[in-house]
């Protein structure tokens, strides 16, 4: 053990290597052919509608995206609610949590990218925002039994599979929110400056004469890329994480179909999942409500 | 609330009759019952040295480490199990695992931060 940990980085890194490969080639040849079958890990993300539900041309059938939408949101409210009702002078560690969470909220995101009285009126906004992208990255990540594109049979009746899958992971739900903001921050800008003034602020200060007008064009070209960045970003890398863990968990060994695969790829699975769950669900809610803000503030303000 | 933190082992025990009379094979019951000893008992280890340690650097490697090695572990044997015995044996004790674990991760972090408080009581409204 104490030769182990006189060993270089380099070496230790080399030997854990090793002790994943070795063993997965061996595994390969002792079991070539385990893993075959007609499992589609791509299935994961298929939107098969639970009942249907039409309106006219509107197709309003709800699906696996629209319950972990409707969960997402209820968990929000409920959580806030219930912490708001049992305020105490003397906070347990989860109304502690909570006041860390809504300080930052208000100092860091709000306060810090918007002056006062454009804080306090979207402060409950942009917080509704990163409270709801949060919950929903967070339950994306625990295994929930929603998924019908491989039901199992328990004494005859056809249950749902436990899958993980994330609302945020589908690009519709990231693209309304952001068309949600983006709403709200050119609504905001017209009723601070006029639709007039609102406009011409597009082109930086200090900018005139023919310069303005290919400015102009690139800023509003900049408007229509914010709402693809602002959605994209939440969306893929939604997406990205569930794919990893769903590949490095065993999809990669049932596409090549060798289980033999499963043994090196398990770890990194689980070194994904806690990655996802510790850094990327949070920092997703953050940039998403910060850039909210940003939008918000820059469009009441003077110049930029 | 021990209930609560208990309520996996709970949900293994129901699933027990489940299996039996439900014609599932108890060779995948037993498979779960294993691996979640397992994953209870490391992380109850992992835990405990995880409290002994100062340097929040250590604590996080441990719990994160072990989270990887449980997790490296439950999936080896599964799938051992499933190529051992069969498919439908693998396939019934991964289900139950991951109920298991739906059940237990969920709990523990609505149970976690809900103890006691250890802050001193506000003076001013800030």
């Amino acid at each position: 053990m104490s030769t182990l940990k006189n060993l270089p980085t380099l070496a230790k890194v080399g030997l854990g290597f090793a002790a994943l490969l070795i063993p997965t080639i061996l595994l390969g040849i002792i079991v070539p052919s385990a893993g075959e079958g007609d499992f589609q890990p791509q299935e994961e993300f298929r939107l098969e509608p639970y009942v249907t539900l039409e309106l006219g041309p509107l197709d309003l059938s709800p699906n696996k995206a629209v319950l972990y939408l409707a969960l997402a949101a209820g968990i929000t409210l409920g959580l806030m609610l219930f912490i708001a009702n049992r305020m105490q002078a003397r906070p347990n560690r989860t109304q502690t949590a909570v006041e860390t969470a809504y300080t930052f909220m208000r100092d860091n995101i709000a306060r810090g990218n918007m002056d006062d009285a454009m804080a306090r009126r979207w402060f409950p906004f942009v917080a509704t925002l990163f409270m709801f992208i949060w919950v929903s990255n967070m339950i994306g990540y625990i295994p929930l039994p929603l998924n019908t594109a491989h039901p199992i049979e328990v004494g005859g009746l056809k249950l749902p599979t436990f899958a993980i899958y994330a609302a945020t992971a589908n690009i519709s739900v990231p693209l309304v929110l952001t068309l949600m903001v983006v709403v709200a921050y050119h609504v905001e800008g017209v009723r601070a400056k006029g639709p007039v003034k609102y406009v011409k602020g597009w082109v930086p200060a200090g900018v005139s004469g023919f310069a303005a007008f290919p400015i102009f064009l690139i800023e509003v070209i900049s408007q229509f890329v914010r709402i693809i960045s602002l959605s994209v970003r939440l969306f893929a890398n939604m997406l990205a994480g569930h794919l990893l863990i769903l590949f490095m968990g065993g999809g990669l060994a049932v596409i090549l179909g060798l289980a033999a695969l499963g043994y090196f790829t398990l770890p990194i699975a689980w070194v994904f999942f806690l990655f996802e769950i510790v850094l990327i669900a949070t920092l997703q809610a953050f940039i998403f409500a910060t850039l909210t803000a940003i939008y918000l503030g820059e469009a009441v303000a003077e110049s930029h | 609330m021990p209930v609560l933190r208990n309520l996996d082992l709970a949900i293994l025990a129901l699933a027990l009759p489940v299996f039996v009379l439900g014609g599932l094979p108890v060779l995948g019951w037993l498979t779960a019952a294993g691996v979640w000893a397992m994953w209870r008992g490391v992380g109850e280890l992992a835990e405990r040295r995880a409290d002994g340690e100062k340097d929040p650097r250590r604590v996080a490697g441990l719990m994160a480490g072990s989270m990887i090695a449980r997790g490296w572990a439950l999936g080896l044997i599964l799938i051992a199990v499933g190529l051992g015995a069969g498919d439908d044996v693998g396939l019934a004790a991964a289900i139950l695992a991951v109920v298991l674990f739906t059940v237990r991760f969920t709990l523990k972090a609505l149970v976690r931060p809900s103890g006691s408080g250890s802050r001193p009581p506000r003076t001013s409204a800030t």
